[in-house]
């Protein structure tokens, strides 16, 4: 039997393309649970106190980014890293080194670099390393605990420090995503370029990331978990200043698991004269008012205002650190929004119509399986956001221990869904502002329809606030005149009072996929929401930059700039 | 007539070079003779200059035959400095130099396409802001000065003479494969020594074209390289005291860099030293002579000589507000002697190469596009003179062409380039070892102290930098802390060498400079790099000074010797996993 040189290296080449990225069985998690098991029977024989758990969480994140200016390619950055988290409990689940006192987070994780090649050796060391630094930070805190448990009075109810899960095995890494840099490129080149035609813009951008991330946990449970995870992000953005000094941007962002569910070229050409065009416009567009009255919330808006006011006021940790403001803690089985509202927290899925959602994952950063919630139903609040911190009457996770790497996981949201049995067309939803606007004797309202994000306080001390930030905002005239593009608007305005005046949706729901900060780190999260129309929102007036536009003109304006 | 014809040639002469300059460099010239013409409250841009480093950059790092990270990325980073009002009086040199009220349009970036109208559109919004800083600046330095009383006024800039270097060469570029197989390899070194705790090989290319334009007629576009190879080793003593070595190669083009088998070895000695430190025992507190040998002290005078070479200007600020400011140790001292008289200190950035050594501390022009002079910084154990930058020094009329590094207060900071520490008496080192013998024995000590190695530029993190400083702060040194001991030795009357650790030295500062006995005829061409960091920390980013010290070995008669009592950790409770 012969075969030809030719043959071979074809054959060769074939292999190597048809397995380009899906990750054979390898000696990873092997070297992984051989130093986990290793580390734990030797901590637990000979340190005192000993951990009764550990787990090693492995993110490994391969990026590329590509960024165009104007026609220009400005960046092109491509990285790959692999880290180490490691997280080791002593005492026992009633009583470890992760209880929250008083605002005090524990904080132990600190990720160190593993190698991309599975070296048993180098990898052993750091994780050897690490292990034993992890576990001297959470012993001597679990010390601290333990004497500041006898000497001060106990201000919470008894609840339980980590909840009994049962152990996962599961490996599923989908394969790398294919795409052509070049073709991207010029791609970015155009659309970049597209923003040229806007004189006013001062400064603009169109980005691509391409993300795969790899997450693999093992833990002393028996856990053997790997999940991958690819993300597309496209991100475009364009800054103008105004004549009295005001700072005027202007983005959109378009977000796929895979390139063939990502938003045309001619979709994001689209989104790209929009936002030249509304920038231009906002130029001259009037000031807002401080402004107190009814307003519309695009779904995209009225998603960010659930996120802030709503999502981070039931995640389960806030329920049991007396530091927090603790606005839901004793509102199990009671209203907390308007009869019509109902909010669902669903990571498994994955999508809503054409649009991936950010905030989907198969098992959370504690390797418990997510699971979709109803949090509120008809305006009742039903449970919390749970980590495998349990909370007074829910002892066990509902896979929503989320965390970026070099965080404690904490209880996080996932996908927020707000579903409404109030539900009219965009039409209908705009003569109820009208009329709400004549009620209460108005010339006009406002509709917000887009967000950036915001923020919100939940702490005890201190006001509880959020606040959203508006990038487009038009005045709604009770007379029925055209729309108003305005500009500086902010929302303010304290949680409990802003749900009580939510007074009918929209039956068009809308998706913002964005990243949510906090204590455990950044995680990709989604908001879904219909338009609401709020019978109250409080807008004040943006705290604004006053420096003048730029002294010269730009240079592609003089003769010969080119 | 005739001179006007002259004259127009010279422009179109001009003209034509500029135009045919690569189109980076065009478009800076360009939007840079554009901004000329901005007023606010009549107040002139009368200096502005642009720079642009157009670089690649290459890192790889590995540990114990693995790799832990490789990234190559391009990118081209400018930085516009411009001044307001004249070289008499502008914005800088007083503590609200550089503050900006408004919001920020430019970009980090220049974009990597020659992409002439974005280049300038960057670098227009850039300048903008510079300019509203400068005149900001301006506004609050006048506030200053309507009731701070100025002693002796100074200018704020000093003028220097356009440079025109225009090469149409592109950059080498860094073959990141190769060096992912040459780091990897160096790494498995260490798998050879379970003593060594934590180890590393981290490569680092650096390649730039330098360009360089400036409203006084600067123009420059010129390769720049930079090659390190850092490795690291660390290991913990059974007392639980983390003991650290590491060892650093610099070359300009990575074509030029040392052999992997000579780097291999190096990680072989590197490891070898922390299998002996580890076992070594603890110093004590010793107060007498202390013998450097060349590598030693050349990082000592680096330390010492490198920092306190330059000596920035005060900055003008309200009466009686704290000033975070630091000036040279040797402040006050010009024609004071701060070495013995048979010592000569010259800096030369313009040597390139020394008995077959190339010079790292060699470099054309400095940021502020001034070329580099040699500078006779002590002659005959005297101080004659500071590296200077562009900021007016009472006693001199022009920079030395050393502004090398980031500064405070609209300053650049002086930097050494090569740094030639030279004795007319000198004597073979081992005369220096009996000397050190002798003392000893005169004055009945049982032993004396060798210093083979010192921990500069530092390999700690930052972290152990911090700690490193507050248990200095702790130590009751009166003087500013240097760099940690790595290899020292006792030495006894026979001449037998015993490492110890845990010891550092206390009080050492330049005044201990004039406590030098002796140098040897051997010197050591250390080299290393400069940067904003506290002793020169290694991979420490932003501005990069590469720089080389040429010194004799020297023998101290009295230095103070402290044994280290800080709190240590505890080694793991697991023991180490197999290398192997």
């Amino acid at each position: 039997m012969s075969k030809s040189p030719l043959a071979l290296a074809a054959a060769l080449a074939g292999g190597l393309f048809a397995q380009p990225s899906v990750k054979p069985a390898d000696s990873f998690i092997p070297i992984l649970s051989e130093e986990l098991d290793r580390n734990f029977a030797h901590l637990k024989a000979k340190a005192d106190p000993a951990p009764y758990f550990i787990s090693y969480t492995v993110v490994e994140d391969q990026s590329h980014t590509l960024s165009a200016n104007s026609g220009a390619l400005t960046l092109n950055n491509r990285q790959h890293n692999r880290a180490l988290d490691v997280s080791v409990r002593v005492g026992s689940p009633k009583l470890d080194n992760y209880r929250r006192i008083r605002g005090d987070w524990p904080q132990f994780a600190s990720p160190g670099l593993l190698t991309l090649d599975d070296q048993p050796a180098a990898i052993r060391r750091r994780i050897w390393l690490d292990t034993d630094r992890t576990y001297r930070a959470a012993s001597q805190r679990f010390l601290r605990l333990k004497t500041d448990e006898q000497v001060k009075a106990a201000t919470t109810e008894a609840v339980d420090d980590f909840s009994a899960e049962e152990a996962v095995v599961f490996d599923s890494v989908p394969a790398a995503l294919a795409y052509d840099t070049n073709e991207w490129t010029a791609r970015l080149r155009r659309l970049s370029a597209r923003f040229s035609k806007f004189p006013n813009v001062l400064t603009s951008n169109v980005s691509l990331n391409v993300n795969r991330e790899i997450r693999t946990i093992v833990n002393t449970e028996g856990t053997r978990l790997r999940q991958g995870h690819n993300s597309i992000n496209i991100f475009l953005v364009a800054r103008a200043k105004a004549g009295d000094g005001m700072d005027l941007v202007v983005s959109e962002s378009f977000q796929a698991r895979d390139f063939s569910r990502l938003a045309s070229e001619k979709e994001m050409e689209a989104a790209i004269d929009k936002a030249g065009q509304e920038l231009t416009a906002m130029l001259r567009a009037p000031v807002v008012d401080p402004f107190v009255g009814p307003a519309i919330l695009s779904g995209r808006a009225a998603g960010v205002f659930f996120h802030e006011i709503f999502g981070h006021r039931i995640e389960g940790h806030r329920q049991k650190d007396d530091a927090e403001g603790q606005t839901f803690t004793k509102s199990i089985n009671k209203p907390v929004l308007p009869d019509f509202l109902s909010v669902i927290f669903d990571p498994t899925r994955e999508s809503i119509g054409k649009i991936d959602l950010n905030g989907h994952y198969i098992y959370d950063d504690e390797a418990v399986k997510g699971r979709s919630l109803t949090l509120v139903e008809n305006g009742v609040l039903k449970t919390f956001l749970l980590s495998r911190s349990p909370v007074v009457g829910f002892a066990k996770s509902n896979g929503h221990g989320r965390k970026q790497l070099g965080g404690e996981a904490s209880s996080r949201q996932s996908n927020l869904i707000v579903e409404s049995s109030k539900s009219v067309s965009e039409e209908k939803l705009r003569e109820l502002l009208r009329d709400e606007l004549k009620k209460q004797n108005k010339p006009y309202g406002l509709y917000f329809r887009e967000v950036t994000g915001g923020y919100t306080t939940t702490g005890r001390r201190g006001l509880q606030a959020y606040t959203v930030i508006p990038l487009v905002v038009f005045r709604v005239y009770a007379d029925g005149r055209a729309d108003e593009l305005v500009r500086g608007a902010d929302i303010v305005g304290t949680p409990l009072t802003s749900f009580s005046k939510i007074l009918a949706t929209s039956d068009k729901v809308d998706v913002f996929n964005g990243i949510c900060g906090a204590e455990s780190g950044s995680v990709p999260v989604s908001a879904v929401s219909p338009s609401i129309l709020i019978s109250e929102i409080e807008v004040q007036r943006k705290e604004q930059s006053r420096d003048r536009p730029p002294l010269l003109s730009p240079p592609s304006s003089v003769k010969g700039g080119r | 007539m005739l001179r006007k014809l002259v004259c127009f040639a010279v422009v179109a002469c001009t003209l034509s070079a500029q135009q045919q300059d690569p189109p980076l460099l065009r478009a800076m010239s360009a939007e840079l003779e554009r901004s000329k013409v901005m007023r606010l409250m009549g107040l002139i841009p009368y200096y502005i200059e642009y720079a642009v480093e157009d670089q690649e950059s290459t890192s790889v790092s590995a540990s114990l035959g693995g790799l832990l990270n490789a990234r190559q990325t391009l990118n081209r980073i400018p930085v516009v400095n411009l001044r307001v009002g004249s070289y008499e009086m502008d914005q800088t040199n007083q503590i609200f130099a550089g503050v900006y009220s408004g919001s920020r349009y430019d970009s980090d970036y220049l974009p990597l396409d020659d992409n002439l109208e974005l280049i300038r559109q960057t670098l227009w919004l850039a300048t903008d802001r510079a300019y509203k800083s400068g005149v900001e600046s301006m506004s609050a330095k006048q506030q200053i000065l309507k009731g701070a009383n100025v002693t002796e006024p100074q200018p704020d800039f000093w003028k220097s003479e356009p440079v025109v270097n225009v090469t149409t060469a592109n950059r080498n570029k860094v073959d990141m494969e190769l060096w992912k197989t040459r780091t990897t390899q160096i790494s498995r070194v260490f798998l050879d020594f379970p003593e060594v705790l934590a180890s590393a090989a981290e490569f680092d290319g650096l390649t730039s074209l330098s360009h360089q334009v400036t409203s006084e007629g600067t123009r420059i576009r010129m390769p720049d390289y930079l090659t390190t190879m850092r490795l690291r080793a660390v290991g913990q003593a059974p007392d639980g005291t983390v003991v650290r070595d590491a060892t650093v190669f610099h070359s300009f083009e990575d074509t030029r860099m040392a052999p992997v088998a000579e780097m291999e070895k190096a990680a072989r000695s590197l490891a070898e030293n922390i299998k002996a430190l580890v076992q070594a025992p603890i110093g004590e507190s010793y107060s007498g002579p202390v013998l450097f040998e060349p590598l030693a002290a050349a990082q000592l005078f680096g330390q010492l000589l490198g920092d306190n070479v330059r000596n920035p200007r005060r900055p003008l600020s309200d009466p009686g507000r704290n000033v975070p400011y630091q000036p040279s140790e040797l402040d006050g001292k010009i024609g004071s002697r701060v070495l013995p008289d048979s010592f000569d200190v010259l800096d030369d950035a313009t040597q390139t190469s020394f008995k077959g050594h190339t010079l790292m501390g060699y470099y054309y022009i400095d940021t502020e596009s001034v070329r580099p002079k040699p500078v006779q910084l002590i002659e005959k154990g005297v101080l004659k003179e500071f590296l200077r930058t562009r900021q007016p020094m009472k006693g001199a009329t022009a920079s030395t062409g050393h502004a090398r590094l980031a500064g405070s207060f609209g300053h650049k900071s002086a930097s050494i380039g090569n740094l030639f520490v030279k004795s007319r008496d000198t004597k073979p080192f081992a005369d220096l070892k009996k000397q050190l013998i002798e003392i000893c024995q005169q004055r009945n000590k049982p032993f004396g102290i060798l210093v083979r190695k010192l921990d500069y530029p530092t390999s700690g993190s930052v972290g152990e930098l911090q700690a490193m400083f507050s248990s200095h702060a702790q130590s009751g040194s009166t003087t500013r802390p240097v760099a940690p001991l790595v290899l020292v030795y006792r030495v006894y009357p026979d001449g037998r060498e015993e490492l110890i650790r845990n010891v550092r030295m206390r009080n050492v500062s330049t005044r201990s400079l004039r406590d030098i006995l002796a140098a040897s005829n051997e010197v050591a061409t250390f080299d290393y790099v400069n940067n904003n960091a506290p002793f020169a920390l290694m991979g420490w980013a932003g501005y990069l000074a590469p720089a080389t010290v040429v010194a004799p070995g020297v023998l101290f008669e009295e230095m103070e010797i402290d044994r280290i009592r800080d709190e240590t950790v505890k080694p793991p409770v697991t023991p180490a996993p197999a290398l192997r």
